[in-house]
C-alpha cells in the first residue's frame, strides 16, 4: 500500500508537470531497469477523398532509481490527398494554377516532372469545392524529455521537440515545475514552453493580399515564435474524485498566414476575370495578423465509479484576440467488466466563433480595388481558411482495450468526426455565380489507431 | 477576460477549500492509483487527438501545450 502511495504521489506530481511539458504521466512510472514502449499506429481519413493520413509513433520511457525519468518519442505523418485552395464554390468551372506544385516542377527531375505535370493546374466542376490534389507531405517529430524529484516536494521537467516538415521546421523547448502539497492530495505546477518555426514555402512567401496570378513574393521563409505559460492545479477531492485546472497563456508572434491559401474576388456574387491573365478567375492570397493572443481555461474531472469503471469529463474554454471563443467539451466512460478487457466510449462537443478577418470571399469595390491590371486590397487582413470560420462539431468514438498483464496492453479505437456550418451567409447577387452554393464546406472524418504497450 | 481570471481564481479557491477539509489518507487511494484514473491514461492517443483538432480548428492546447510542430495553420 505504501508503495501505492508513493506511486499515486509520484503520479499527482508527473500529471501535471508532465502535462505541461510533452511528456506523458505514468510513462515515468516504469520499473527500474527496463524501458517501457508505447507505440501506436493511427489512419485518418476525410471524406470526399481529401487528407488522408498514416502516423506511426513509437516512445521509450526509463525510470531510474532516483525517480527521474526519461522519455524519448518518434512520431512519422505521412499525408496525401487534397486540401481546400480557399476559393469559394462558384456555379462556373473554375480552373486553378497550384503554387505548390508549379514550384515542384521547376528543376524537378524526369520522375517528378511526370508526377507532377498533372497537377500544374486543375479544373473544378461547377458547385464542387475548390480542392488543390497536390497536397503531399510528411513530417516527422523527435521529442525528449527529463523529469526529475527536487527535495520532497517538488518535481522538476525539462523537454524540447524537433519537427520537420518538407517547408516547414519547429523546434520547442518547455521546463516546468510542480510542488506537492496536503500530504499529495494537492498539486501546484508552472510550466513555459519556446516554440521558433521556419516556414519555407514552395513558390516563396506569397505576397500579403496579392494576386495568384502575379504571384509575387516577399523572399523565400518567415518565421514565427511562440510562448506558452501555463498554470495548474491537481487536486484530490476524495477517495473518488480527482480533478485539475490548468490556466493557460498563450503569446504567437511572427508569420501566421497559410501561404497556399487564396480567396476569391467577386462583384456582386460573379467571378471576375482576372486583369492579368484574361483565362483565369481573380484570387488572391490571404493575409492574417503578424500576433496572436490565446487564453485558454481547461478543467478536467475524473470519477471512479464501482471498483474498476471511471467517468471523464473534460472541458475547455479559449478565447483569442482574432475574435476566437470556443468551447469544448469531452466525456470519456471506462467500462472495465473484465480484468483483461474495457470499453471506452466517448463524445466530443466543440463549438467556435469566426475570427474578425474570416471572410469566405472578398467583394470588389468595398474589399478589393481594381484598376486597370492593379489589384489592391482594401482591407489588412482576411482568410477564407475554414478552420477559422464559425462552426461546431461532434466526435463520437469507442476504444476496446485488452490489458494483457502489467504495462502490456493491446488497444484498437475508432473516431467519427462531423463538423456543421454556423456562419452567417455573406450576401451575393440574385443569380449570381455564387448565388445558393454553401460558403462552408463541412469536414467529415474518422480515423483508427492500434496500440501496443510492453516492456523491453 | 477579467471575468474569466476571477472565475478561474474562485474555482481555485474552491478546490483548495475542499483540500483543507477533505484530505485522502494513503490507505484510501486503491482507487485513485488505478491507471485508468489517470488524469492523461493515453498520451499517445491524445496527442494524436491534439494534432488533428489543432489541424481542422482554431484552438489548441488546455491539457498541455498545444499546437506546434506542424505547418498546417
Amino acid at each position: 500500500m505504501q508503495l501505492k502511495d508513493k506511486k499515486l504521489g509520484q503520479r499527482l506530481a508527473l500529471a501535471t508537470t508532465a502535462l505541461l511539458g510533452t511528456q506523458a504521466p505514468e510513462q515515468a512510472l516504469a520499473g527500474d531497469g527496463d524501458w517501457k514502449v508505447d507505440s501506436a499506429l493511427l489512419y485518418y481519413a476525410e471524406d470526399d477523398d481529401r487528407v488522408k493520413a498514416v502516423e506511426p509513433v513509437i516512445s521509450l520511457t526509463r525510470e531510474f532509481e532516483d525517480e527521474s525519468a526519461l522519455n524519448l518519442r518518434i512520431v512519422y505523418d505521412s499525408l496525401t490527398g487534397s486540401s481546400p485552395n480557399g476559393a469559394a464554390i462558384a456555379n462556373v468551372a473554375q480552373t486553378f494554377t497550384s503554387a505548390s506544385a508549379a514550384a515542384r516542377l521547376e528543376g524537378a527531375d524526369e520522375e517528378e516532372q511526370e508526377e507532377y505535370a498533372g497537377r500544374g493546374s486543375y479544373t473544378i466542376n461547377p458547385g464542387d469545392v475548390p480542392l488543390d490534389p497536390s497536397f503531399e507531405d510528411s513530417r516527422t517529430v523527435l521529442s525528449a524529455g527529463w523529469t526529475q524529484p527536487w527535495g520532497d516536494d517538488y518535481t522538476l521537467s525539462v523537454g524540447g521537440a524537433y519537427s520537420s516538415e518538407e517547408d516547414f521546421t519547429s523546434m520547442s523547448g518547455n521546463v516546468a515545475i510542480a510542488r506537492d502539497l496536503n500530504n499529495n492530495n494537492t498539486t501546484l505546477s508552472l510550466g513555459v514552453n519556446l516554440e521558433f518555426d521556419t516556414i519555407e514555402p514552395n513558390g516563396g512567401i506569397p505576397q500579403a493580399l496579392g494576386s495568384l496570378s502575379e504571384h509575387n513574393t516577399d523572399g523565400s521563409d518567415d518565421t514565427k515564435q511562440v510562448v506558452d505559460m501555463m498554470f495548474g492545479v491537481t487536486q484530490v477531492i476524495n477517495r473518488r474524485w480527482i480533478t485539475q485546472l490548468n490556466f493557460g497563456l498563450s503569446q504567437s508572434s511572427g508569420y501566421q498566414n497559410d501561404p497556399y491559401k487564396i480567396l476569391t474576388v467577386v462583384d456582386n456574387g460573379n467571378l471576375i476575370t482576372d486583369p492579368n491573365d484574361s483565362e483565369r478567375y481573380l484570387y488572391v492570397f490571404e493575409n492574417r495578423p503578424e500576433d496572436r493572443q490565446k487564453l485558454s481555461l481547461y478543467w478536467q474531472n475524473k470519477f471512479a465509479i464501482g471498483s474498476n469503471d471511471v467517468i471523464d469529463i473534460g472541458y475547455r474554454y479559449m478565447t483569442d484576440d482574432w475574435d476566437v471563443n470556443s468551447h469544448t467539451l469531452d466525456l470519456t466512460y471506462h467500462w472495465q467488466p473484465l480484468e483483461h478487457f474495457y470499453l471506452e466510449p466517448h463524445y466530443r462537443y466543440y463549438t467556435q466563433t469566426a475570427a474578425d478577418f474570416y471572410e469566405p470571399f472578398l467583394n470588389a469595390g468595398s474589399e478589393v480595388d481594381i484598376s486597370g491590371t492593379d489589384v489592391t486590397a482594401l482591407v489588412n487582413e482576411a482568410s477564407s481558411d475554414p478552420r477559422l470560420a464559425a462552426f461546431s462539431a461532434n466526435t463520437f468514438g469507442v476504444k476496446a482495450g485488452f490489458p494483457l498483464r502489467q504495462d502490456e496492453e493491446i488497444s484498437v479505437r475508432l473516431e467519427y468526426y462531423q463538423q456543421q456550418d454556423d456562419n452567417s451567409t455573406k450576401a451575393v447577387g440574385a443569380g449570381s455565380d455564387l448565388d445558393g452554393m454553401s460558403q462552408f464546406t463541412e469536414l467529415k472524418a474518422s480515423w483508427i489507431q492500434v496500440g501496443y504497450s510492453f516492456r523491453w | 477576460m477579467l471575468r474569466l481570471i476571477s472565475r478561474s481564481l474562485l474555482l481555485l479557491a474552491i478546490c483548495a477549500g475542499l483540500s483543507a477539509c477533505a484530505g485522502v489518507k494513503p490507505w484510501e487511494r486503491d482507487l485513485l492509483a488505478k491507471p485508468q484514473m489517470e488524469l492523461d491514461p493515453h498520451p499517445l492517443q491524445s496527442a494524436f487527438d491534439d494534432h488533428i483538432y489543432f489541424s481542422k480548428e482554431a484552438s489548441s492546447g488546455g491539457r498541455g501545450f498545444g499546437g506546434g510542430g506542424c505547418g498546417c495553420n
